[in-house]
C-alpha cells in the first residue's frame, strides 16, 4: 500500500517531530476511510443491503425456493399471486414465478460479473497504455470512438447477431460494449497522474516505463474503476435483460428476468402480475448497484470528504 | 468523424463476415441445388477475395446502398426509409419530453435545495436511470391502454399512438437530464458571480434566470444531444414493446429472421445518425460557450 500516494506512511514524520502524532487518526488507511464514509450515507447503505441481498437470494436459491424454477404445472397457469402456496403467482406454463425471479438472480448476478470482468481485464490496460503513450492512445482512443458511435444496445445486438444467442455470448456482447467507458476513465486518471511527482520520483530512481504505469500510477486509478465497475454490474445486467426481452439472448426455459418479461408480455392483459415481479427484481438490482456505486464515488474522493 | 465512420463501417463488415450460416444459402432459400447456391454466390460478390468484398461493401454503403433484403427481395434502403421516418418522430418526441420534464425538475431541484423537490426529483432519477424501459412500456400498456382504454396498444399510426412509447422512451432521458442539470445549476449557484449578482441587488428571478441557468444549461446541451442519440438505440426496445414499425423493429426482426443486409443497413445507419448528432452537439457547444470557440 506504501505506493498508493493518498495513503502515506506517517512514521518517519513521527520520528523526526519525536512526538506521536494523533495515533487513531493518522494511522487509518485510505480504504478504511473510505468505507467509514460510505456506511455514513444512508443511500449507500440501501444500495448495499440491496446488492447483498441478490448475493445471498443468488448463493442461497435451491434453499430459498419454494418450487423447482423449471416444473411446469399446466393445470395451474397463470394463477395470482397468493394462491396455492405460489407467493408471487405462476406463469403461462405453471412455473412458480417467484422460483423463477430467486433462480435468475444467478444469472443476471453471473452476467453483471462476467461483463465487469470482461471490459476490466481488457479496458482497465488499453486505458494504461493509452494514457500513458501518445504513440498507442490515437488508435486505441480512435477504437474507443468506434465503439462508443453505436447508440444504446445496437452494438451489444449486433455481436449477439453474429455470435448468435445464448448466455455466454450475451456476456461478451455486453461486455465488449461496457469496455470503452473503462478506457476513457483509466485513460484520464493516467493523463493527469503521470505528470505528478511521485512519478517523476520513480522515474530518478530508475523505474522504466512499465513499472512507473503498472506499479505506480495503476494502484491510483483503483477508485475510479471501482466505481466504473460497480455501477457497470448494473447496466450490464439491464442489458443483457433487453438482449434476453428481445429475444435474442439468454434463451427460455432459463428464468432470466428480460426472458420472462419477453414472455409474459402476450397475458400482461389477463396476468398482469407475471409482469410486474421480474421487472421489479431487475430494477431493485440496478438501483442497487447504482446506488451503491454512486456512493463509492463520493466515499473514495476526498474533496467530497467531511 | 471520418475516420469514425471508416471504423465503424469497417466493425460492422467485420461482425457480418463471422455471422453465421452461409448468405447465399440463405439468399437462394430452402432446397436449392448447390449450382442455384453457387449462382447466388457468385451474384453476390461472395466468391470474391475478402479484401474486393470490402472495398466493394464500402463503395456501396457510403452510398447507403445496403444490398437487397433476403426475405423481400427489395432493396434494404427502400425498407429501411419508412421505417426510418417513424423512428425518427418517436425520438424527436421522446427528446421534446424529456427536455420538457427533466429541465424544469433538475432547476428547481437545485435551486430549492434539500426541499421536498429536491427529493423528488433524486428519487423519479433515480428510478428512472435503473428502471428497463421495456417494463416500464409493459406497464403503461397494462395501466393506460388495457385498464383506462385511453391510449392504443400497439401502432403507430395517430399522436395517440406516440403517447406511450414517447413518454417510455423518454424516462431514461427525464432521469438523466434532471440529474444533470440540478448538478449543474447547483455548481453555477455557487460561483462568485452569482453572489455579485445578488450583491448588487437583482432580483433573484434575474438571478437564477438570467445569470445561472444560461450558464448551467451550457453542458446540458450536449448531454440532450448525446440523449437524443442514445434513444435513437434505446428506440429499439421500445419499438418492441409497442409494436412501432421503426428501424430498431426492422433489426430485431432482421437478426431473428438472419436476414443479414437489413440488419447491417439498420445498424450502420442508426450509428451514422448518432455520429452526426454528436458532431452537431460539438459544433453547437463552441457556439454557445465562448470560451470552446476561443481555443
Amino acid at each position: 500500500m506504501g505506493r498508493v500516494v493518498r495513503g502515506e506512511n506517517t512514521g518517519s514524520e513521527e520520528a523526526r517531530l519525536g512526538t506521536p502524532l494523533a495515533p487513531l487518526r493518522q494511522s487509518r488507511s485510505f480504504y478504511s476511510l473510505a468505507l467509514a464514509q460510505l456506511l455514513k450515507n444512508k443511500i449507500a447503505v440501501i444500495g448495499g443491503l440491496l446488492v447483498a441481498a441478490e448475493i445471498l437470494v443468488a448463493i442461497l436459491a435451491p434453499h430459498l425456493a419454494p418450487f423447482d424454477p423449471l416444473d411446469q404445472d399446466l393445470k395451474s397457469t397463470l394463477l395470482p399471486p397468493l394462491t396455492a402456496g405460489h407467493l408471487m403467482g405462476t406463469d403461462d406454463l405453471g412455473r412458480d414465478i417467484l422460483s423463477r425471479i430467486i433462480y435468475g438472480a444467478r444469472i443476471s448476478l453471473l452476467v453483471g460479473v462476467a461483463v465487469v470482468g470482461i471490459a476490466t481485464v481488457v479496458g482497465v490496460p488499453l486505458g494504461a497504455i493509452a494514457g500513458y503513450s501518445r504513440r498507442f492512445d490515437r488508435w486505441i482512443s480512435m477504437a474507443v470512438d468506434v465503439l462508443l458511435a453505436f447508440p444504446g444496445i445496437l452494438l451489444a445486438l449486433a455481436i449477439v447477431a453474429a455470435l448468435g444467442p445464448g448466455l455466454v455470448n450475451v456476456m461478451i456482447a455486453v461486455g465488449v460494449r461496457s469496455m470503452p467507458m473503462y478506457v476513457r476513465v483509466v485513460r484520464g486518471q493516467v493523463l493527469s497522474l503521470k505528470e505528478r511527482e511521485f512519478v517523476t520520483a520513480a522515474e530518478a530512481i530508475g523505474v522504466g516505463d512499465g513499472g512507473r504505469l503498472f506499479r505506480h500510477i495503476l494502484p491510483n486509478c483503483i477508485g475510479p474503476i471501482i466505481v466504473q465497475a460497480t455501477i457497470n454490474v448494473g447496466t450490464a445486467i439491464l442489458s443483457a435483460a433487453s438482449l434476453s426481452f428481445l429475444g435474442v439472448g439468454v434463451q427460455p426455459p432459463t428464468p432470466e428476468w428480460g426472458a420472462m418479461l419477453s414472455r409474459s408480455r402476450l397475458y400482461v392483459v389477463t396476468a398482469p402480475h407475471a409482469v410486474t415481479f421480474p421487472g421489479l427484481a431487475i430494477m431493485s438490482v440496478v438501483l442497487g448497484f447504482n446506488l451503491l456505486g454512486d456512493g463509492l464515488r463520493d466515499a473514495l474522493d476526498p474533496r467530497f470528504r467531511q | 468523424m471520418v475516420p469514425v465512420m471508416l471504423g465503424v463501417y469497417t466493425l460492422v463488415f467485420l461482425v457480418m463476415q463471422v455471422l453465421p450460416g452461409d448468405a447465399a444459402q440463405i439468399r437462394a432459400g430452402p432446397g436449392a441445388t448447390a449450382e442455384a447456391i453457387e449462382n447466388m454466390r457468385h451474384q453476390m460478390g461472395l466468391d470474391k477475395p475478402i479484401p474486393v468484398q470490402y472495398v466493394q461493401y464500402l463503395q456501396r454503403a457510403v452510398r447507403l446502398d445496403f444490398g437487397r433484403s433476403f426475405r423481400t427481395n427489395q432493396p434494404v434502403i427502400d425498407e429501411l426509409k419508412g421505417r426510418y421516418i417513424t423512428t425518427l418522430q418517436l425520438t424527436l418526441v421522446a427528446t421534446a419530453i424529456f427536455l420538457a420534464l427533466g429541465l424544469p425538475l433538475g432547476v428547481v431541484a437545485a435551486v430549492n435545495r434539500n426541499s421536498i423537490w429536491d427529493g423528488i426529483t433524486i428519487l423519479v432519477s433515480l428510478i428512472g436511470i435503473s428502471m428497463p424501459g421495456f417494463w416500464l412500456g409493459l406497464l403503461l400498456i397494462w395501466y393506460f391502454s388495457v385498464r383506462l382504454g385511453w391510449f392504443p396498444t400497439f401502432g403507430f399510426e395517430s399522436p395517440k399512438h406516440v403517447v406511450l412509447p414517447a413518454l417510455t422512451l423518454a424516462s431514461y432521458g427525464i432521469a438523466y437530464t434532471a440529474r444533470y442539470t440540478r448538478s449543474s445549476m447547483r455548481e453555477e449557484l455557487m460561483q462568485d458571480y452569482v453572489t455579485t449578482a445578488r450583491a448588487k441587488g437583482l432580483r433573484e428571478r434575474a438571478v437564477l434566470y438570467g445569470h445561472a441557468l444560461r450558464n448551467a444549461l451550457i453542458p446540458v446541451v450536449t448531454q440532450a444531444a448525446l440523449g437524443f442519440g442514445y434513444m435513437l438505440g434505446g428506440a429499439v426496445v421500445i419499438e418492441v414493446v409497442f409494436t412501432v414499425n421503426g428501424v430498431g423493429r426492422l433489426i430485431v426482426e432482421g437478426i431473428l429472421y438472419r436476414d443479414y443486409p437489413v440488419v447491417q443497413g439498420g445498424v450502420l445507419l442508426l450509428a451514422l445518425n448518432f455520429v452526426l448528432v454528436n458532431l452537431f452537439a460539438d459544433i453547437a457547444y463552441g457556439f454557445i460557450d465562448p470560451r470552446v470557440r476561443l481555443k
